[in-house]
């Protein structure tokens, strides 16, 4: 018994090295592909006659979708934000998603609304439309109240209302760049064939914001923030930059993206039964490109264009990677036909197989493979030489994320200063020991959750971009 | 084994290190670079806008960087300035020996001297640079010479203009729209590219932005157009001419089966202050579409005491829709006129199909 015991000890050890040698060798392959995906871009999409040009009046229209629930407190400076932005041919499309709090009198009072007829060409079911406003004084606002039906049915509303040709779904409270539209715009007027692009989110923690505006960014002090600035870089670098390359693109942040607008039509709009309504809708744009014999390329700006703010209490952040990882399981069931499919490219060939066996499975094993390990290190029945196997994984996962901070450095720059960067070293350890096996519990218990069939968003408390002038909030 | 863990963690720790070191060292360098290429650009404006004795001596200095800082400012600056003291510029790159310089990156295999090149081919009076320039596979490289070169140049070559609005790239095709639009040059190419079916929308979408009546009767050909974008471009082409009678155009395009037709159209009669259609934008006022009776009321608000007099006649209006937007801009005129200035660009597209 003791010898099995001691073998399963063991052998739980290795698993452990082999799952992190796994992710770290294919986040090291997606790093070289980010490498020349970004040299190839610097010099391609960042010119400016790009910008002059979608800063004229051959601007393609794009229409900001921006649902709201229950956000009185902020939407009239969202709202103000979004209509702000560079750029000529923007409309705003703003849905009351059934607020109860007066978010829809907070609208009509500061932007002078009016109600409209009613009327529009419905192409998506949604909950109710209850009446349709317009404002004299900001004649690019459309306001439209319906019955509650959630985020994907306000957004599939909005999409309905909307006149442009591009649309781009931001969430309330996340902040972008002035001229992120440009940004985001360019790649679509590059290349007909790009369906979806998405923008380089950062956490905006302990940034100094004025009047709307990131003015300097450091690398946070607080360790819980610090950890997630080095896992966003690593998420957006490798992530999505790294797939871009690669042509296996499957996310775009649900914060902030921007499609064509008959595209998500055609699919049907936003998925209202998932809590991974941002990956589920670009898998399904890619499934329906290929059923169809079309092209849908999903592309990636990485230079930083919208700053969100991460959550600072391990209660807030475990739901919220709980929700995370329930919303991966359920894009990976519902599309199992893509898996190890040749037939959608990339994406079904290697795209859709990494995050089956990268994130979704691979924690499993690896977490398991800890809880024994650590049993087995309590009553000592683990051999020196697998520790030393576990320790020398570890440090490639770290030398492999410290790469990650280098390329961010070379080309972006995110946080200047020896101060900064010294503290991107310590997170790098305290995220690959202590971080990562806290997101592996995270991650089974959303598994858990999904297996059940339990679908509930959580709520998400933030503290408020520029807290200074702004109350806590619920979104 | 242990030796070799504790070898790679210092390994680790000395990568993490010279990562700490590297990036201050960036930091010092990109600096430095910063200041120098401002310094650069200093000196070229001194030569480009300064008096002659100061043009002369930051000249001299300008002579003593790398040629290459020197073509990277210049590109920079030249791409803002826009033709403005383009012979000095032009004098500059001859004392400085640049325009072959810039003539070889032409030729570059390289995508980037090409995209350097395609910025400066204004300062190279040689046709056969730029030609090479506009053929390019790359449609930056096409666009960018596009804009540098400008409309009258583009001009003078017959045939390019409307080579460059069929061009598959649409950056291209926007960026010879702006230019055009930008200097209200090219009209021989523009009615070419109006009769050809393959240019036409381009073409229109020039013609409604030019403020030039004599491009007004080459749109009003397409007033018939089964396409409604090409119907809403020539309303709002209408708005340019104050001259000649579009009225009775305009009361048809105001009476158009299209939301976004009928607002440019009422757009354009406000813009061009036609008061003898004051009745039908006062009908206009009771249109389905919000965008159109919005446009109504902006238009008639234009109209001084007339269009004043039409909006309080439709406070008492059976259609509270109508009554509404009376009201609104009733409101504006008495308030002193805020808030009317601003235009609508495109109509609300789905209240067309209604």
């Amino acid at each position: 018994m003791s010898g099995f015991a001691s073998w399963l000890f063991n052998a739980a050890g290795v698993a452990v090295a082999v799952t992190v040698v796994i992710a770290a060798l294919s986040q090291l392959t997606l790093v070289v592909s980010a490498v020349v995906e970004l040299a190839h871009m610097r010099s391609r999409d960042r010119h400016r006659l790009w910008r002059r040009i979608l800063g004229s009046q051959m601007a393609p229209r794009v229409t900001v979708l921006v649902p709201a629930h229950n956000e009185a407190v902020t939407i009239a400076d969202s709202v103000a934000g979004v209509l702000a932005l560079a750029y000529p041919n923007l409309e705003v499309v703003v849905v009351d998603d059934g607020s109860t709090d007066g978010t829809l009198d907070e609208l009509i009072t500061t932007f002078g609304l009016v109600a409209v007829h009613p009327i529009y060409r419905r192409h998506l079911e949604t909950a109710e439309v209850e009446a349709i406003y317009r404002s004299s004084s900001e004649p690019d606002l459309i306001v439209v109240r319906k019955r509650n039906g959630g985020k994907a049915d306000a957004l599939n509303c909005a999409l309905d209302v909307a006149s442009g040709e591009l649309v781009c779904a931001i969430d309330a409270d996340t902040l972008v760049t002035h001229d992120c539209l440009q940004q985001m715009v360019t790649p679509f007027f590059g290349d007909e064939g790009i369906v979806a692009v998405g923008g380089t989110v950062r956490l905006v923690n302990e940034a100094v914001v004025t009047s709307g505006v990131v003015a300097r960014v450091t690398a946070p002090r607080r360790l819980l923030a610090g950890v997630q600035a080095v896992e966003y870089t690593r998420a957006f670098l490798v992530g999505r930059l790294g797939w871009n390359r690669l042509g296996g693109n499957l996310l775009i942040s649900g914060a902030f993206g921007l499609f064509r607008r008959d595209r998500l039509l055609d699919i049907g709009g936003y998925e209202a039964n998932t809590v991974g309504e941002d990956m589920e809708l670009i898998v399904r744009l890619r499934r329906h490109a290929v059923d169809n014999g079309r092209e849908a390329k999903v592309h990636f700006v990485p230079d930083p264009i919208a700053w969100t703010e991460a959550p600072e209490s391990l209660r807030v952040l475990s739901r919220q990677r709980n929700r995370w990882h329930r919303g991966l399981c359920d894009v990976l069931v519902r599309h199992r036909r893509m898996i190890f499919n040749r037939r959608y490219g990339m994406a079904g060939t290697l795209g859709m197989p990494y995050y089956l066996v990268v994130e979704a499975l691979a924690p499993v094993v690896e977490f398991v493979g800890l809880v024994l390990l650590g049993i087995g290190l309590w009553t000592g029945q683990v051999g020196p030489s697998v520790l030393a196997i576990v320790a020398l994984a570890h440090l490639l996962a770290m030398a492999v994320t410290l790469a990650v901070l280098w390329v961010d450095d070379v080309g972006f720059r995110s946080y200047p200063g020896v101060l900064s960067r010294l503290r991107l070293v310590g997170y790098v350890v305290v995220d690959q020991l202590i971080y990562r096996p806290m997101t592996l519990a995270w991650r089974l218990w959303g598994l858990k959750m999904f297996l059940e069939g339990r679908g509930e968003w959580g709520d998400m408390t933030r503290k408020g971009l520029g807290a200074k002038d702004r109350d806590p909030q619920l979104v | 084994m242990t030796a070799f863990v504790l070898a790679s963690g210092l390994g680790l720790v000395s990568l993490s290190a010279l990562f700490v070191i590297w990036g201050a060292l960036h930091d010092v360098v990109a600096r430095r670079r910063r200041r120098r290429r401002e310094a650069i650009v200093r000196l070229l404006t001194t030569v480009l806008f300064g008096d002659e004795l100061a043009a002369d001596r930051a000249t001299r200095l300008l002579m003593r960087e790398r040629r290459p800082s020197v073509v990277r400012a210049l590109q920079e600056l030249a791409v803002d300035l826009r033709g403005h003291a383009l012979g000095r510029t032009r004098h500059l790159v001859d004392v400085l020996g640049i325009r072959t310089h810039i003539a070889a990156m032409a030729r570059s295999r390289r995508r980037s001297p090409r995209i350097r090149a395609a910025e400066l081919v204004s300062l190279v009076p040689d046709e056969a640079t730029s030609s090479e320039l506009l053929r390019d596979d790359d449609a930056l490289v096409r666009a960018l010479t596009v804009e540098a070169l400008g409309a009258s140049r583009l001009a003078r070559r017959r045939g390019v203009i409307h080579e460059l609005l069929c061009d598959p790239a649409q950056v291209v095709r926007a960026t010879t729209q702006d230019t055009l639009i930008r200097t209200g040059q090219g009209f021989e190419e523009i009615a070419s590219a109006l009769a050809d079916e393959r240019t036409c929308g381009a073409a229109l979408t020039v013609v409604s932005h030019i403020p030039d009546p004599n491009v007004v009767a080459l749109a009003l050909r397409h007033i018939d157009s089964p396409s409604p974008r090409r119907r809403a471009l020539v309303a709002q082409a209408l708005g340019n001419d104050v001259s000649a009678d579009v009225s009775r155009p305009l009361a048809t395009l105001m009476a158009d089966e299209d939301a976004r037709v009928r607002e440019a159209a009422i757009r354009s009669a406000g813009v061009a202050g036609r008061g003898e259609l004051s009745g039908a934008l006062g009908h206009a006022l009771s249109d389905r579409a919000w965008t159109v009776r919005h446009a109504a009321g902006e238009a008639l608000s234009r109209f001084g005491p007339l269009g004043a007099m039409v909006l309080y006649g439709h406070l008492d209006d059976p259609d509270p829709y109508a009554r509404d937007m009376a009201q609104r801009f009733v409101d504006l005129i008495e308030e002193g006129g805020g808030g009317w200035g601003r235009t609508v660009h495109v109509g609300f597209a789905p209240l067309a199909a209604t």
